[in-house]
């Protein structure tokens, strides 16, 4: 019964070692009549027959249905997939009695099972492939249908230009600030282009969303149908906004640095070792007067030979640049076309080109001019030098002779003294023998008539004294001495030896001094001189009263005061009492003998010694010397 | 016993005051009119006291006190510079010289012959 089945069938005990093939079975493995009964286990094959084995023996043990596949040997010995059914067979009770086993040949099938499933796999690859490459690429990845209306928004699209898919499908893609409005119908034109079958790379201005402008090279490309309509249009965009700016940076330097050759004010070159130029600018061929830097360079075969007017100075200079590090300087001559030589500051340096060829380069400044500028400063400068000796020398001779003079006046003002004096000795030392009766009587009349000469002499003295006192005073030479004396004994020898003028006068000197003693630093000499010229004026121009001296010391200044009951000055004459031969009333009468230089020679002294003087008066009433000056003199040179 | 005096000057106006004024002051005087004779005449005559003549032709005073300054026996003797070389710090070269007094022409008559014996007696009271 079971022969007749079409499937394969194996019936087994209930052990399920060994069984019963029906006839399509025994066809299938190959087994004939006689082997109808056998285990199956065999026919299995071996990888695959522990599993089966162990699903089996699961089976039988539980009494439960199985399926398995495995590949088994069949009749042409080739080893096919089946699929194996197992039922139990019971009896009336319930037990097993047996199993029946349904085997069906799944070869095939299981084959393009696998067949399958390695497509798949392959296409699941290479899909996650494609994601991943989208996914790292910087590309935009953007579709649109043939009304230019954007259909996919993909890869980097949203974030190149920041519209989510959303925002963008569905619009034109001149509908947003996508295109920059000045590059919209180039971008329009590449797309009808494509349109026509023609793909293209075109390279334009777009704009983010936030408005930023991004520099994108665009892909395009075209999806047609049979006929050649265009579906769809794919475009692919390139972020090249870094490069954009790199391109211009360097389109901008490469400008720059042509525009600096160019325009320089130099000549500058690259030339090889033996001579020939590689390059030049305006300038150098100029400054050979050649018309263009092409010419210069198919001019000149040999540097050394055609332009320096000494070989040898450009055989010197390349040898050095190649030596140095850097750019090496000279002063060469160089000769131009028309023959005329120019002289010019070269700089020069060795760059050692990629193939290791040697280039010289550098700058060729004509200093021909400023060469004779500096001549002319130098010349000018060398004149001016000489003057300056010359005008030294004149200084030197009139300062020589400025000097002789000084020496001169000296030697006048000495013997002068000397000169002027000596008859005066003569008079005033014989008039004084005379009145005193010494070499015999005189009568009233002639001691009247010797005291006119002895005064009138005595006056011419003191003329002479003053006169020389002023004459060395401003020429300087009033040397102070600085040294120890005391103030008061000063004042009160001024009393003393004025006393005999204040006594013929019927006046009082008074003298009001608090301190014991006033020591100073200084010239004792010309104090004493100050003094007793105010008190002698204070006397002579009093004819009734007193005349006090006034002294005291305070921190390091001396105070000396000399006041009197005399006529007094008019507030009209104060201001001219210290100048020289200003004698008050002199207009009218000359009563007072006096030279006139007494006060100006005191401010003199007083001022050479740091110090000053002044006066309070009523006209009428009498005057008030004040004067202060140093208790110490100052050291100066001359001391 | 009556001290001598020697009298040094050029000018003969000078001298003859000069002159009377030590005579009226109790003194004998030798007189020299130039540099040279003074030297001889101090170590014949051997004074009390010499006045000088600072401004002289050929051998001026501090020529000759250098001279006197040198020999022992007329070194002790006082000079008095007479001058009227009135720049400054003419006593100052005079005194620092060896002088022993300083004597600015014009003299005062009266005072003169007051200031010879006042420098005399000091001299005397130190020998």
């Amino acid at each position: 019964m079971l022969d007749d089945l079409p499937a394969m069938v194996w019936t087994s005990g209930a052990d399920g070692v060994t069984g019963h093939w029906n006839a399509s079975a025994r066809e299938w493995f190959g087994i004939s009549r006689e082997e109808s009964c056998g285990p199956l286990t065999e026919f299995i094959h071996a990888d695959d027959r522990e599993a089966a084995l162990a699903r089996w023996e699961q089976a039988v043990s539980t009494g439960r249905p199985l399926r398995s596949r495995f590949r088994a040997r069949a009749a042409s010995g080739e080893y096919r997939w089946l699929a194996l059914s197992g039922t139990p067979r019971r009896d009336g009770d319930g037990r097993i009695i047996g199993w029946a086993c349904a085997l069906t040949d799944i070869h095939d099938h299981v084959l393009a099972e696998a067949a399958m499933a390695g497509e798949q796999r392959e296409f699941y690859e290479t899909s996650q492939r494609l994601e991943k490459l989208i996914g790292n690429s910087p590309l935009a990845i953007i579709e649109w249908d043939p009304a230019r209306r954007i259909t996919g928004w993909m890869g980097h699209s949203q974030s190149l230009f920041g519209w989510s898919a959303g925002e963008a499908t569905g619009k034109r893609l001149d509908e947003f600030r996508l295109i920059h409005p000045d590059d919209r119908d180039a971008v329009w034109r590449a797309l009808d282009a494509l349109e026509r079958g023609t793909s293209s790379v075109v390279c334009n201005r777009n704009y983010h969303k936030n408005g930023s402008l991004i520099y994108c090279e665009w892909h395009n490309s075209a999806l047609v149908d049979r006929s050649g309509r265009l579906v769809r249009g794919l475009s692919l965009a390139l972020d090249v906004t870094a490069r954009h700016g790199m391109e211009e940076a360097l389109r901008t330097s490469e400008e720059k640095f042509r525009n600096i050759f160019e325009a320089a004010p130099v000549g500058i070159f690259q030339s090889t070792v033996d001579g020939r130029i590689v390059s030049a600018n305006d300038r150098l061929a100029s400054l050979f007067q050649f018309e263009s830097p092409e010419e210069l360079i198919r001019s000149v075969a040999d540097i050394g030979a055609d332009l320096n007017v000494n070989p040898e100075e450009r055989r010197e200079i390349v040898r050095r640049a190649q030596e140095a590090e850097g750019f090496v300087q000279s002063e060469v001559e160089y000769r131009r076309r028309d023959g005329s030589r120019f002289l010019s500051n070269l700089y020069m340096r060795t760059i050692r080109r990629g193939n290791g060829e040697n280039i010289l380069e550098g700058f060729v400044e004509d200093i021909t001019e400023r060469r004779r500028a500096e001549e002319a400063l130098r010349e000018a400068h060398n004149a001016l030098e000489r003057r300056v000796q010359e005008r030294t020398a004149e200084l030197s001779a009139a300062n020589e002779r400025l000097t002789e003079l000084d020496r001169l006046k000296s030697q006048f003002l000495a013997s002068m003294s000397h000169e002027l004096r000596t008859p005066l000795n003569s008079i005033l030392g014989f008039t004084s023998l005379l009145r005193r009766g010494l070499t015999g009587p005189v009568n009233d009349e002639q001691a009247k008539q010797l005291g006119i000469v002895h005064s009138s002499a005595s006056h011419l003295l003191g003329l002479i004294n003053d006169l020389l006192d002023v004459s060395r005073v401003e020429a300087g030479r009033a040397d102070l001495l600085r040294e120890p004396f005391n103030f008061v004994e000063v004042v009160n020898e001024v009393a003393r030896s004025l006393q005999p003028m204040a006594g013929r006068k019927g006046l009082r000197v008074i003298v009001e001094v608090a301190q014991p003693a006033i020591p100073m630093l200084g010239d004792r000499q010309r104090s004493f001189q100050i003094l007793l010229n105010l008190v002698t004026n204070a006397l002579k121009f009093t004819e009734r009263g007193t005349v006090r001296i006034g002294a005291v010391s305070s921190e390091n200044t001396l105070r000396v005061e000399v006041s009197d009951t005399g006529i007094g000055i008019k507030a009209e004459h104060l201001g001219m009492l210290f100048e020289a031969f200003r004698q008050i009333d002199g207009s009218a009468k000359r009563v007072y003998e006096g030279t006139g230089l007494g006060l100006y020679l005191c401010r003199k002294l007083l001022t050479l010694m740091g110090g000053e003087i002044r006066v309070e008066s009523e006209y009428g009433k009498g005057s008030r010397f004040l004067y202060s000056m140093p208790l110490e003199l100052a050291a100066g040179p001359g001391q | 016993m009556e001290r001598k005096a020697l009298l040094v000057e050029d000018n003969e106006n000078n001298r003859y005051l000069l002159t009377l004024l030590l005579k009226a002051a109790g003194l004998a005087v030798a007189i020299a009119e130039d540099g040279r004779s003074a030297l001889e005449i101090a170590r014949r005559e051997r004074p009390d006291v010499i006045l000088l003549d600072i401004q002289m032709p050929e051998m001026d005073g501090y020529e000759v006190a250098a001279h006197l300054k040198r020999d022992a026996e007329l070194a002790p003797i006082p000079i008095i510079g007479v001058s009227s070389f009135a720049m400054p710090g003419d006593r100052e070269k005079a005194i620092r010289t060896g002088f022993a007094g300083y004597i600015e022409k014009p003299v005062d008559p009266e005072r003169f012959a007051e200031t010879v014996l006042s420098i005399l007696e000091r001299a005397a009271g130190t020998p």
